[in-house]
């Protein structure tokens, strides 16, 4: 069984003008040790699954329906006192902004100390130890002198270091990085990356990683989900997905690379953006921006606008779109005929 | 004074409670009495203790207005009635004295402050 299972997952926000189903149909498991990324536009709902996760969703949001299921357990029905077992004990996040994570007015050693005694029953003089060996792990420069500064006192770089080591603390078994290098300049953030892999291979942790860039996914995680309008469009392995994106969002985005562009034209880009989750399209909620039309006359086939498409295994991959067979029909033609 | 404190607490509170910080604490797994009263709470106080130093100032003076309407002796009841009589070096005592007050209070406060928030550094201590 996977360590981590999620399945099914179903989260909605409870507003005025009725519910959004923020995320539908969610499914996928982490090994012990496995590194997946998450990857999709703005508003997609990567940061919604990853906070659903530890059942953090700030109200009106809440999970409506499916599992999510950690060792056997099922988060998402377990108390608000089991969760806080696994919070930051067995499962802990990074969060996006290093300026807004830490709190200003507690000093770095007391946020770190107060999360392991939150869990472990152990002296301050302990704990303090602990944090000291954690903050040099992820190298920061003279983490004594930093036990006792306070988050104002540390720069951008060394902030997220700092929330690097506060998720090993404990030794976790999984780690969700939502977006952990986006608020960082471009120069710290391959080192901060680096750092991260490297640290959860020594220890063997399973990470999650959100983010848009598909270099660094394709680079860190071994398997990998594409979410458009808050459901998945592909899952499977990063390699197959990056090196042969089967739909047509994810070869857009691919295609939207600066690399894929031919020097001294446009990018390439996705028409269009993205719809708002509380009015979708019919059927196939990608089919308005979508590069598979009607020759003929246009416009999208009826498929597309009439029925949600289900997954269709495709390889190690399984892609939501009612146009896969006749892709890979056509290139299967293509290469016949050339 | 106390609702002013009460309604300022809760806004600020409602603000603090949605910042990234203390979603953060949470997924840290700390219980929510600690992410309450330590987390929230200290980035509450900042602005409530500001205004409260306002608040001793404007208190000290209307004793004026309480002492009057009640009739009761005291320092206010006497400031007025040394206008009334025109007792100049009396009003200038008493004027002096609450400005004293005014300036200590509010160096307190500052002070206080400066121990509740860290990135106020007072002069003389390194950073």
């Amino acid at each position: 069984m996977a360590l981590l299972e999620v399945t099914n997952l179903d989260v909605r926000f409870g507003l005025r003008q009725g519910e959004v189903r923020a995320l539908r149909d969610v499914n996928f498991t982490l090994e012990r040790g496995e590194r997946l990324g998450i990857v999709g536009e703005s508003g997609a709902g990567k940061s919604v699954a990853a906070f659903s996760l530890l059942n953090l969703i700030a109200k009106p949001g809440f999970i409506a329906g499916g599992s999510i299921s950690f060792e056997g357990k099922t988060l998402n029905t377990m108390s608000e006192r089991g969760l806080r077992k696994v919070r930051g004990n067995r499962i802990s996040m990074i969060f996006q902004d290093p300026m807004m994570t830490l709190n200003p007015v507690l000093s770095i050693g007391q946020q770190m100390i107060e999360c392991l005694k939150a869990h472990r029953r152990i002296s301050s003089r302990e704990a303090r130890a602990i944090s000291l060996d954690k903050l040099r792990q992820v190298q920061i420069p003279s983490p004594e002198t930093r036990l006792d500064q306070y988050p104002h006192e540390l720069s951008g770089g060394m902030r997220q270091r700092v929330i690097i080591a506060i998720a090993l603390l404990l030794d976790p078994d999984i780690i969700i990085a939502d977006e952990p290098t986006t608020a960082l300049d471009v120069t710290i953030q391959a080192e901060i990356m680096a750092l991260l892999l490297e640290l959860c291979e020594q220890h063997n942790v399973g990470l999650i990683l959100i983010t848009h860039d598909l270099g660094v996914v394709s680079q860190v995680t071994q398997r990998m989900l594409v979410m458009y309008a808050g459901r998945v469009i592909e899952q499977g392995s990063t390699r197959e997905i990056i090196n042969d994106p089967q739909h047509p969002y994810t070869q857009g985005l691919i295609n939207a690379l600066p690399q894929m562009a031919t020097p001294g034209e446009k990018l390439n880009q996705i028409r269009g953006t993205m719809p708002s989750l509380s009015n979708l399209p019919s059927g196939c909620a990608f089919h308005p921006r979508c590069n598979f039309i009607n020759r003929a006359d246009g416009k999208p086939r009826p498929a597309c606008t009439e029925q949600v498409p289900g997954f269709v295994e495709s390889g190690n991959c399984r892609v939501a779109c009612h146009m896969v067979a006749e892709m890979l029909e056509d290139r299967r033609l293509k290469e016949e005929s050339s | 004074m106390l609702p002013l404190f009460i309604r300022l607490i809760r806004a600020e509170m409602m603000e603090v409670l949605q910042s990234d910080y203390v979603k953060y604490a949470r997924a840290k797994g700390i219980s929510m009495r600690r992410v309450y009263f330590v987390h929230a709470l200290k980035n509450t106080m900042l602005p409530v203790i500001t205004v409260g130093g306002v608040q001793i100032g404007t208190m000290v003076a209307y004793t004026i207005l309480t002492e009057t309407v009640f009739q009761w002796p005291g320092m206010g009841l006497m400031f007025l009635d040394a206008i009334n009589r025109a007792d100049i070096p009396l009003i200038i005592s008493y004027l002096m004295i609450v400005g004293v007050i005014f300036v200590v209070t509010n160096t307190i406060v500052d002070l206080i402050y400066g121990l509740v928030n860290p990135t106020v550094k007072l002069t003389g201590k390194p950073a």
